[in-house]
């Protein structure tokens, strides 16, 4: 009752604030400000009303989001989500240096076939199922009526390649919400930061692949090899920088969590920075990847030096606030006018996937023979989808012109709607595994 | 967002230097660096630089809203009623006094200056009430320097001068409150219909939304465990009131500052706010302090003339408003009439008094009237420490 009068309250402003028009800079700087106040009170009042329910917290962020975003109540606008999408990089690469720090080598070297089956098991079914259960329903629906089996196939790959990515992100914190831990944890976080970087190599390779076809050119092999430098530099910088932030949290006492922020914001940053310069003196194409160089790091930091606990402990207290802001920002900036339009159409891709998913970890599972519970529950935790997909559908509509623009707006509702469902399973799959916090109390 | 890069470098490297650098100086630079001189200067050299211009500096105003709220509540956390009852009716009453003796010395003393130099009108008495506000604060930061510095001071009233040093930074809080009312806060040096008797009004509410938003942090901080709920809800609290009271036209330093009354009285959960708004307290103040060194325009060259006779000014008028003040409410001459030397510092309230009207003017007389105050804070950090000690060593007159 009380959480609910506070939101009511927090709402209530938030619509007087919204209303008023007061005209100049100070508007403008407190409409952006408030917002990105409000969103963060806000959605962490919902995830606690949810977590009432056992529905996972990250679900009312996303709700919060939505509901008070442009295309529901309106209160936080279109130009405040376009302002505070600023956050959204720095949140996304503070995440990968949390997926990097949740990564114990001793546990993966432990699991290392279980993960790697599970891989392979995943990856290929996914991708394969994916695209031929696509390509069988293809008739089903109008956009791809009129398409050759050239085209059709390419679309149906690259819709394969984007259903084998999923949401670290989301994993990382229903992990940390539900204080999850066990193998089946340990597991199901080594295969989704894998798949991450993996389902980008596919990506790329199957746009490369499928522009040959459709263009009647070879294959490019200076992309694929590009590809492999850019994953390889990225991997090896994240490495140094690990030694590097660890060697700082050694020797400069307080400020970590800021030095950590102020870190992310300069990876992502001189990132960019270096991809345009290259681009703009030689006209080489080369990116450096934010999230994978934060990933490394972290996994660094967490593996091989001695600021492991401290550096984890720094990513516990400021995690909730950067994943909550995140996910609210996720949720306000989901396109309900899209959905509304195509939301059958991507039921069908959300079960074809879902289907593919189920069929591929079960595979995986039993090729790394694993327990009999961990294969009926492995593929709830792969459903949910989001930052890195997102991309993906956009990187579509660009190479794709034709047909890309219709295939990333059902990319974009197909992954609006794993983003709903997603964390839901995920966080009753770890409760099955009897990994969660609430769960070991139960046996205990 | 190259200047965002650059900003995070020039931070960077200033939180990494800075505690080594300071061994190398004297006293006089350390007390400098400690209070954070240097990080003013940097962002006015990166202003100048053209690295940080108009526009970034327009960008970052929400991180410039959320220090101010922050200074706002850590201010407003003192104000436990519970506490202040237990100190003598004398002590509050020097405190007030001091500072608004301090207040109306000042500006009446600016105000004929000001109207020779820029004309007179409704502006000019802004002003001047500008450079009185910020004449009537003083640094607690500094003070406790001082008195960590000189452990031993046996006829020196600590308790009052810290008291006094908090106590006296309402008056720029309300005093702001009033000038952002003066014409609904649209432009406090501008000409037009001012009505001193609507900024009453709009105090009024500006206190209201205050009232409000803290019952509101009550609510979210009830049944609190963890620290990084804690966290989130001070840090989500501040951008939301200091987003909204910039949104509404209310100055975030007053509506925040009423908020941490509130929480401070009504609730005893304010113990861990108050420990993770002083745990980030100095991070925030140096963003706090690069940004208004980068939106500081120096307008005429008459506030950098007047800057150093505001400083002399502002000590005189602070050590004589101390003795006088003890002399009236203590009966008798008790205080030295260089006692009020430990309250010269002037220091993070000034800056969130500039930080406030930067948010919303510019022109020539509120950037001259800003410079004056902001060269008055750097010489302060370079010679306040000294002047505090030698007040702390007069003390009470034997």
């Amino acid at each position: 009752m009380r959480r609910l009068l506070t939101l009511l309250g927090l709402a209530a402003l938030a619509y007087v604030a919204s209303k008023a028009y007061l005209p100049g800079f100070s508007n403008i700087t407190g409409h952006a400000t408030w917002s990105l106040g409000f969103l963060l009170l806000a959605a962490f009042t919902v995830g606690e009303l949810l977590s009432l329910i056992r529905l996972p917290r990250i679900t009312g962020y996303l709700l919060t989001g939505l509901a008070f975003g442009p295309y529901l109540l309106g209160f936080v606008n279109q130009a405040s989500v376009q302002s505070l999408s600023v956050i959204d990089s720095l949140a996304l690469t503070f995440i990968a240096l949390s997926a990097g720090g949740e990564l114990p080598w001793k546990d993966i070297r432990d699991n290392k076939k279980t993960i790697g089956w599970a891989i392979v098991g995943l990856m290929s079914v996914v991708f394969l199922g994916s695209t031929l259960l696509f390509l069988s329903f293809s008739k089903v629906f109008a956009f791809t009526r009129d398409l050759d089996l050239r085209s059709l196939i390419v679309m149906a790959a690259v819709l394969g390649a984007i259903a084998t990515a999923r949401s670290p992100a989301s994993a990382i914190a229903i992990i940390k919400e539900t204080r999850a831990h066990g193998i089946f944890t340990e597991i199901v976080l080594g295969v989704t930061v894998a798949m991450d970087i993996l389902a980008i190599v596919l990506f790329a390779l199957v746009v490369s692949v499928g522009q040959a076809v459709l263009t009647n050119t070879g294959l490019d092999p200076g992309f694929i090899i590009g590809l492999s430098l850019e994953i390889f530099s990225s991997l090896a910088l994240g490495t140094a920088l690990g030694f590097l932030l660890a060697a700082w949290l050694k020797r400069v006492d307080g400020y970590h969590l800021i030095t950590i922020f102020v870190f992310a914001v300069l990876v992502t940053e001189a990132s960019h920075f270096l991809s345009d310069q290259l681009e703009s003196w030689y006209q080489v194409k080369f990116h450096l990847e934010p999230m994978l160089i934060c990933i490394a790091t972290g996994f660094v930091v967490r593996n091989f030096s001695s600021q492991g606990a401290r550096f984890m402990r720094v990513i516990e207290d400021g995690g909730l606030m950067v994943y909550t802001l995140f996910f609210a920002l996720a949720g306000a900036a989901l396109d309900l006018d899209i959905l509304r339009s195509t939301w059958a159409l991507a039921l069908v891709l959300v079960l074809i996937r879902g289907v593919a998913i189920q069929v591929g970890a079960w595979t995986g599972m039993r090729l790394a023979k694993a327990p009999d519970k961990y294969r009926k529950i492995f593929g709830m935790t792969f459903i949910t989808q989001a930052g890195v997909s997102l991309g993906l559908a956009k990187a579509v509509e660009i190479r794709f012109p034709d047909w890309g623009p219709a295939v990333a707006t059902l990319a974009v509702a197909t992954i609006s709607i794993n983003q709903i469902i997603g964390p839901v399973l995920f966080k009753h799959a770890l409760w099955l595994a009897g990994e969660t916090g609430d769960s070991r109390k139960a046996k205990d | 967002m190259k200047t965002l890069l650059a900003l995070i470098v020039l931070l960077l490297l200033a939180l990494a230097a800075g505690p080594r650098t300071h061994s190398r100086f004297g006293r006089l630079s350390q007390s400098f660096f400690f209070l954070g001189g240097e990080f003013l200067i940097i962002g006015w050299a990166l202003r100048s630089l053209g690295i940080l211009g108009d526009a970034s500096w327009d960008a970052l105003r929400p991180l410039l809203t959320l220090g101010l709220s922050w200074i706002g509540l850590l201010l407003g956390l003192q104000f436990e009623f519970r506490h202040l009852k237990k100190i003598p009716l004398s002590f509050h009453a020097v405190g007030l006094f001091q500072g608004i003796l301090v207040l109306v010395a000042i500006s009446l003393a600016f105000y004929p200056l000001l109207i020779r130099l820029f004309g007179d009108g409704m502006e000019t008495q802004a002003a001047s009430l500008l450079l009185g506000a910020a004449a009537a604060t003083s640094s607690q930061d500094i003070l406790a320097l001082a008195i960590h510095r000189r452990r031993r001071h046996p006829h020196a009233p600590v308790h009052l001068y810290r008291y006094a040093a908090a106590m006296d930074s309402v008056i720029p809080v309300m005093v702001l409150v009033l000038l952002f009312g003066v014409n609904h806060g649209r432009s406090i040096f501008s000409e037009g219909s001012p009505s001193w008797l609507g900024a009453l009004g709009w105090t009024g509410y500006a206190t209201g939304l205050g009232i409000v938003l803290g019952l509101l942090f009550v609510f979210l901080l009830f049944r609190l465990r963890e620290r990084s709920h804690h966290l989130l809800i001070t840090v989500g609290f501040l951008v939301f009131s200091g987003g909204l009271a910039m949104a509404l036209d209310f100055p975030p330093l007053y509506v925040s500052f009423i908020s941490g009354i509130v929480l401070v009285n009504i609730t005893g959960h304010h113990n861990r706010t108050w420990e993770i708004a002083v745990a980030s307290e100095r991070p925030f103040y140096f963003i706090l302090l690069v940004l208004v060194g980068a939106g500081w325009h120096m307008g005429s060259y008459w506030g950098l003339i007047l800057a150093p006779l505001f400083f002399l000014g502002r000590i005189l008028a602070k050590s004589l408003a101390l003795s006088l003040s003890g002399r009236i409410f203590f009966g008798k001459q008790l205080l030295d009439w260089r006692s009020g030397l430990a309250l010269s510092g002037q220091g993070a309230t000034a800056v969130a008094l500039v930080a406030s009207v930067q948010l919303v003017e510019r022109g020539t007389l509120a950037d001259s009237s800003l410079s004056m105050i902001l060269v008055a804070v750097l010489l302060s950090g370079l010679f306040a420490p000294a002047l505090t000690s030698e007040g702390l060593s007069r003390g009470v007159r034997r």
